[in-house]
């Protein structure tokens, strides 16, 4: 009996959070790093990303421009840290509308069942069955390619895996005592999904988030690769890697700068998650 | 008096937590004779179920000795080597578990893991192994043994576990069994039955027997001697006898004013123990006697040293202002 | 001005097995009781036998699948709105485990003032309350601000009280309210609540496995077994004179013939929801004969205001 009880009073060690961010300080200091490069990109960035300067195309690496410069003599740094405000920005929108959207409906399908939670999820089912790419070609084929079809193809298609999640564990939340003793003192369904489920939700929804935001910059590069998303000269990281593509073998530079963008995001938002896993389960087994 | 079979001096257990060392079990000394049952009582954080894994060498990752000595047979059992320790445990000592629900596998049939101490200790083969694993079940008084031993942990109600989980116990004839909780779990009628069934194995096998319990009642029906813990300390042992009708501690007394008994009022209030058990990660730093602050007999010394043992005819007590004997 | 089960049943779906009819647990079986203004129903019974169903039939909770449950001579099931926050701030429940029936990511303070805030209070009014609860309960007022996992379980029992007073309910219904708790604080929590029934007048609904405890705080007492009622009778004369087999082996008087073997969940009725048609605890009875296993005993009154379900009582 007295190793639980050890355990219930070491929760109020974990939540003194000062102490966490002291001994945790490098996954905050990785998202603080990349939530400062998508808001304010002029700050590592000072070139204008979209200043052409046909003189000194494809340049090589160099003092004044640090990664070299692209086919039209932009300078590559300025337009790979633009790059990430779009990128990593709009993955960030995608993921949290979309865990918003999914939260919202499995939170309902799950606290009120019956032929709600049917009508539902059997949509979800629906989106949950549709391949990105197929929409986001259908969408940029009725009202063109650009950085909105990009958001609502991958929105469409990522929430129902957020919607199923959620009511998965409201289903199994919902069973616990406090959920029926909240529900005996008056409380309403919705601010029960509110203020009380909500809040145990959290720490599995941000460890999910995370790794999503990792995996929409792959999905919105790529699509924006492809020509489906954003559209020249905007310096997205998927578009910028098109353009270079051509130049693969004469400047190596111009793949290599963004793609290790690219990489390095996929790697933090996995870091990041994995971190936030770890967190959640030292705190509440 | 018989030769005692387990005994324990001075064990003091450290948890560590976070970024401390907590000491969950302090100076703690008892034995537990040939045929005898010893219960150990006390409240959550009392460290009776640490003292116990701490016998057993079963503690927690974060959990270590860091005094004291557990002699078995002459033989200090914190010193024998990872091998010979598990070479004991499941043959010479036996441990159950709280909740037997889930101390079984789920995914094995109930025969299967009664046997399995033959086949890890004895190297029998499972076919060999399953008649005496028959024969312990129906000795635990269960009748339908067939259907238990096909059945799985699921099917079964939490007292026919228990009476599995104790024949699992058995199987090897340890001489030192210790039950954790063994009934706390359980229900009224079915607590009865397994406090007999646990006196009877001990007789018929003259066993050594440690039942931690948070229940001072129960625990009275079967046991010889209890011990009582609180805050890490022993703080009182002796007799059952003794302790029921002429405990000296405090914290005995008290327990044993405030439970429900035949000849109370109807809805009259009840003598309670003011104030609420301590809390673990401040107890250790308690120089005193952890009980002091609910107890209505504290003095002064209380505060600055925790008192040391008094004892008469094994009855012992550790309290500078015990209760009068009655 | 009551409570009242009227011949509640509850049978929840175990496995859905279409086009065959479902199969079906009995929670509850045809209970009847009632719950009065100043006075105590005990409820005792093993794991498995229906206790708690039936506190969250009468919290509201559960919805009966077939029987009534009448608050104040109205049957709840055809409440409307505003008569549903009527009940509510009527009929408070009092939970085993006070960590988990409260939810531990809120503040105690949150917890206490939570059901005021349904109910529109202000939140300066809200703090006020709390502290003025807070002293009800004995607890010291900077608890308040504390986290639940940095009080006792005793301390906690408490605040789930205080918050259960919140709203000055006429009707709390305590389902194993001291077995969490450690042993040296359960008379302090067991003397407050017989403290408030009396300065309240509350009507309370006492559930716990505990006799002794049953016997202390209750006026009537029902034992169940298998979701049914066995027997029903003032508290008094259940402990003087148990009819019922059961209650004697619950009392320690009688020794069942058998354990039950398999898992308490394990009642299944046929798929129309009637039960067999034998006594539910014929195979363990010490007293059982040929005719309990061909006609089911229906609670009969032996002397007045004491029934019991048992062909030979």
């Amino acid at each position: 009996m007295a190793a639980p009880a050890l355990e219930v009073h070491a929760r109020a060690f974990q939540r003194a959070s000062i102490l966490d961010l002291a001994r945790h300080w490098w996954p905050v200091a990785l998202i603080a790093v990349w939530l400062l490069i998508v808001l304010v990109p002029g700050l590592l960035a000072p070139q204008d990303p979209l200043a052409v300067n046909t003189l000194n195309i494809l340049a090589p690496p160099s003092g004044e421009h640090l990664f070299g410069t692209d086919h039209a003599g932009r300078d590559l740094w300025a337009r790979c840290v633009w790059g990430v405000r779009y990128s990593l920005g709009i993955s960030i929108l995608i993921v949290v509308g979309a865990a918003a959207i999914g939260t919202v409906i499995g939170g309902v399908a799950g606290l009120f069942r019956g032929p709600v939670d049917a009508l539902l999820m059997r949509t979800t089912d629906v989106f949950l069955a549709f391949p990105y790419l197929i929409l986001a070609i259908a969408i940029a084929s009725a009202v063109g390619p650009g950085l909105t079809t990009v958001v609502v193809a991958l929105t469409a298609v990522w929430w129902p895996g957020y919607a199923r999640m959620v009511r998965g564990q409201v289903l199994a939340l919902k069973e616990l005592p406090f959920v029926e003793g909240a529900r005996a003192a008056g409380t309403s369904t919705l601010m029960i999904l509110f203020r009380h489920l909500l809040p145990h939700l959290l720490p599995q929804l941000s460890a999910r988030l995370s790794m999503d935001v990792g995996y929409a910059v792959l999905a919105m590069t790529g699509l924006s690769f492809l020509g489906l998303g954003a559209q020249p000269p905007t310096p997205e990281l998927g578009t910028i890697i098109a353009d270079a593509h051509s130049h693969l073998l004469s400047a190596w530079w111009y793949t290599t700068l963004p793609g290790l963008f690219v990489l390095a995001m996929v790697l933090s938002s996995m870091v990041v998650s994995d971190w936030l896993e770890a967190r959640n389960k030292s705190q509440f087994s | 008096m018989t030769a005692s079979v387990c005994e324990v001096s001075d064990l003091t257990v450290a948890y560590h937590s976070g970024t401390e060392w907590l000491q969950a079990v302090r100076s703690v000394s008892f034995e537990v004779r040939r045929g005898e049952i010893l219960a150990v009582v006390g409240e959550t954080g009392s460290g009776k179920s640490t003292t116990a894994t701490a016998v057993i060498r079963m503690l927690p990752a974060n959990g270590r000795v860091t005094s004291g000595r557990v002699l078995f047979d002459g033989r200090d059992l914190l010193t024998l080597s990872v091998r010979d320790m598990r070479r004991l445990r499941g043959q010479e000592i036996a441990y159950v578990p709280q909740q037997p629900m889930s101390a079984f596998n789920p995914t094995m049939t109930i025969g299967r893991q009664v046997a399995e101490p033959l086949v890890i200790h004895r190297g029998m083969n499972e076919r060999k192994a399953a008649p005496q694993a028959a024969h312990r079940l129906k000795e635990m008084g269960i009748h339908d043994v067939p259907r238990v031993m096909h059945s799985y942990p699921h099917q079964l109600s939490g007292g026919m576990l228990q009476r599995a989980m104790i024949a699992t116990a058995m199987i090897c004839q340890p001489r030192l069994l210790i039950l954790d909780e063994p009934t706390s779990a359980l229900d009224v009628t079915i607590q009865r039955q397994i406090l007999s069934l646990i006196k009877q194995v001990q007789a018929d096998y003259q066993l050594a027997v440690i039942l931690i319990s948070h229940d001072l009642k129960v625990v009275s029906e079967v046991a010889d001697r209890i011990l009582v813990m609180y805050g890490g300390r022993g703080v009182e042992v002796g007799s059952t006898p003794d302790l029921m009708n002429a405990s000296r501690h405090p914290y005995t007394r008290g327990l044993l004013r405030s439970t429900m008994r035949a000849g109370l009022d109807h809805k009259s209030k009840l003598a309670s123990l003011a104030g609420y058990p301590p809390n673990p990660h401040e107890v250790d730093k308690e120089p005193g006697c952890p009980f002091r602050p609910r107890c209505p007999r504290a003095v002064a010394e209380c505060a600055e040293r925790f008192p040391p043992g008094a004892f008469e005819d094994g009855h012992g007590w550790a309290c500078y202002n015990p209760e009068p004997a009655s | 001005m009551s409570l009242v089960a009227q011949e509640v049943s509850k049978h929840f779906v175990t496995a859905r097995r279409w086009p065959l009819p479902a199969e079906v647990t009995v929670g509850v079986d045809r209970v009847e009781c009632s719950v009065e203004p100043g006075l105590t129903l005990g409820v005792v019974g093993e794991s498995g036998s229906g206790k708690s169903t039936l506190a969250r039939l009468l919290l509201g909770l559960l919805e009966p699948t077939s029987g009534l449950i009448e608050f104040e001579g109205k049957p709840i099931g055809k409440f409307g709105r505003a008569q549903w926050r009527a009940f509510r701030r009527s009929v408070q429940p009092i939970f085993q485990d006070p960590r988990s029936a409260l939810n531990w990511r809120h503040s105690i303070q949150t917890i206490i003032t939570e059901p005021l805030g349904n109910f529109g209070l202000g939140a300066e009014e809200q703090k006020q309350k709390a502290l003025a609860l807070l002293e009800q309960v004995r607890l010291p007022t900077h608890v308040l601000k504390r986290q639940t996992s940095d009080v006792s379980g005793g301390q906690l029992q408490r605040v789930a009280i205080a918050r259960a007073l919140a709203l000055d309910p006429r009707y709390l219904i305590c389902d194993e309210p001291l077995s969490a708790l450690d042993v040296s604080v359960q008379a302090g929590v067991l003397n407050l609540l017989l403290e408030l029934q009396s300065s309240r007048r509350l009507a309370m609904m006492f559930i716990s496995h505990d006799l002794e405890v049953v016997r202390h705080v209750s006026d009537r007492v029902i034992v169940m077994y298998h979701g049914a009622v066995m027997e029903d009778a003032p508290a008094v004369d259940l402990y003087r004179q148990p009819r019922h087999p059961y209650t004697q082996v619950l009392m320690g008087r009688a020794s069942p013939l058998a354990e039950d073997a398999t898992a308490p969940t394990d009642i299944v009725a046929r798929a129309d929801g009637k039960l067999d048609s034998h006594c539910p605890f014929a195979d363990r009875c010490p007293m059982r004969q040929q005719r309990c296993f061909i006609e089911r005993p229906l609670l009969r009154e032996l002397v007045p205001r004491h029934s019991a379900a048992c062909h030979f009582a």
